[in-house]
């Protein structure tokens, strides 16, 4: 009798155990579709919004400004001997002028064709550029000359780039940005230092605030990246991202 | 007098079958199996009590029948809710896999007037694993309110009951009268099915209700839908 019951007991308590080990690898499996679930959105609606932004950026290029410059060219044309009428003239030229530099410049930030014809090194720089050209911020970029960076990224780490700088623009205060891209047998540093006031990233992350941060994060995991932010208030803001770069 | 109390707490499943019936025309065909299951039991309730009370016969012929009844049944509601069994030839399987064991158990090593717990421990493990495996991907999966759904009160209902079975299955093993923990574990178990019949009855009124949502009216399909 004492045989009987241990071995039901033991049987039973087997046959519960599994009951319970099954409920927790199955919890695990579902959240790990679920994630890869949840990955597989984000990468089709940042998809979804890069060709809607190489979209706009060709229309804008190929057939507003074209117009534009048509429009100019008239303009020019005019034999105009009254000098008011001149000067309208020429202000309505002035505006035309600005309204196509205007265009290149979203049309740029839509889809910066230095990207699309070389490569981010180049795209980069010519971003930073036309930021120092406007004295918005200091930036100071460091990178290896014999780097490689995979196609399949370039787009992304461009876009985080953006975002760092638009950030470190709009909320860090900071006169000096350092950003840096590193390399290691097949990984990639992108690594950003600013000297601005510097948050709290747990009250940050808390409030919903940080929708740059979201965006930053979404993006590296697309890439299959990791990042990580080093900041205190008054001390900066120093981000870390390794991508896997094969 | 205790056969006739535990007759009365297992009449509760008239509470699920009443409601069925009274709002029918709102019951999804997806829940058919569980509503047929329901009336079975119900009927494997009454033979039951007329075996034992009338004929002054035990009981095994009708619980052996109804447990491979059940367990097919059972098995098929959950691969008509897909997630659970995924595949058809899984579902397949399992319903030979099981029919299998129930014939080796009852008509090669036994008979069907004796009782043996092995099928009815076997299909009820089976059962709660694929009852769990169908709330945790609706945990996933589902944005709507978890208990307002009918299938995950069910897969609660089920877990609870055949959960419960496996432990009342080893205790009527061991004997009630082996033991004073297996006896009160036998005597709870009238309680377990008066408790998931309670839960089935929220579940077939949740089914109901959800029909009464809006969208059914703008269903080409809507009458197929139904049974």
């Amino acid at each position: 009798m004492t045989d009987k019951l241990f071995y039901t007991v033991i049987i039973t308590s087997l046959l519960i155990a599994i009951v319970i080990i099954f409920f927790v690898v199955s919890i695990i499996r579902y959240n790990k579709r679920y994630i890869q679930l949840q990955k597989e959105r984000i990468q089709a609606q940042i998809m979804i919004q890069e060709q809607e932004r190489k979209r706009i950026a060709n229309d804008l290029h190929d057939s507003l400004g074209p117009l534009l410059s048509t429009v100019k060219l008239y303009m020019h044309s005019i034999v105009i001997n009254n000098d008011a009428d001149k000067e309208a003239l020429n202000k309505a030229s002035g505006y035309i002028d600005e309204a196509i530099s205007n265009l290149r410049e979203i049309s740029y930030n839509l889809i910066p064709s230095s990207l699309v014809r070389n490569n981010l090194i180049v795209a980069v720089k010519e971003y930073i550029s036309r930021l120092t050209n406007r004295n918005l911020l200091n930036i100071k970029f460091d990178v290896a000359d014999d780097i490689l960076i995979s196609k399949k990224i370039e787009l992304h780490l461009f876009r985080i780039i953006q975002e760092i700088v638009h950030n470190t623009i709009k909320h860090s205060g900071a006169a000096t940005l350092k950003l840096t891209i590193a390399g290691q047998p097949g990984l990639l540093f992108l690594i950003s230092e600013d000297d601005g006031r510097g948050f709290n990233l747990t009250e940050v992350r808390q409030a919903s605030e940080g929708l740059g941060l979201k965006s930053i994060e979404n993006r590296c995991e697309i890439i299959n990246g990791t990042f990580k932010i080093v900041t205190t208030v008054n001390a900066g803001c120093k981000i870390i991202i390794r991508v896997p770069n094969l | 007098m205790e056969n006739i109390t535990n007759f009365i707490s297992s009449q509760s499943i008239l509470i699920p079958i009443f409601i069925g019936i009274i709002r029918y025309k709102g019951l999804y065909k997806t829940y058919n199996p569980f509503f047929i299951l329901l009336i079975l039991g119900l009927i494997a309730e009454i033979i039951s009590f007329m075996f034992i009370n009338i004929y002054r016969h035990g009981n095994a012929p009708v619980i052996k029948i109804y447990s491979l009844v059940e367990c097919c049944i059972i098995l098929y509601q959950l691969y008509l809710w897909k997630s659970t069994v995924k595949y058809k030839y899984l579902f397949y399987f399992l319903t030979a896999t099981c029919a299998a064991f129930w014939v080796i158990e009852v008509l090669v090593f036994g008979n069907l007037n004796t009782f043996s717990p092995y099928f009815r421990v076997f299909y009820a493990f089976i059962i709660v694993l694929l009852s769990i495996n169908q709330i945790n991907a609706m945990m996933f999966y589902h944005n709507d309110i978890l208990l307002k759904n009918p299938k995950f009160v069910i897969s609660l209902g089920f877990i609870i009951f055949f959960l419960y079975q496996i432990i009342y299955e080893a205790s009527f093993y061991i004997g009630y009268n082996k033991s004073v923990v297996a006896n009160k574990i036998i005597i709870g178990f009238g309680y377990i099915n008066l408790f998931t019949n309670l839960i089935y009855a929220i579940a077939i009124f949740l089914i109901t209700q959800n029909n009464k949502d809006g969208y059914n009216s703008f269903l080409s399909d809507n009458k197929k839908q139904r049974s």
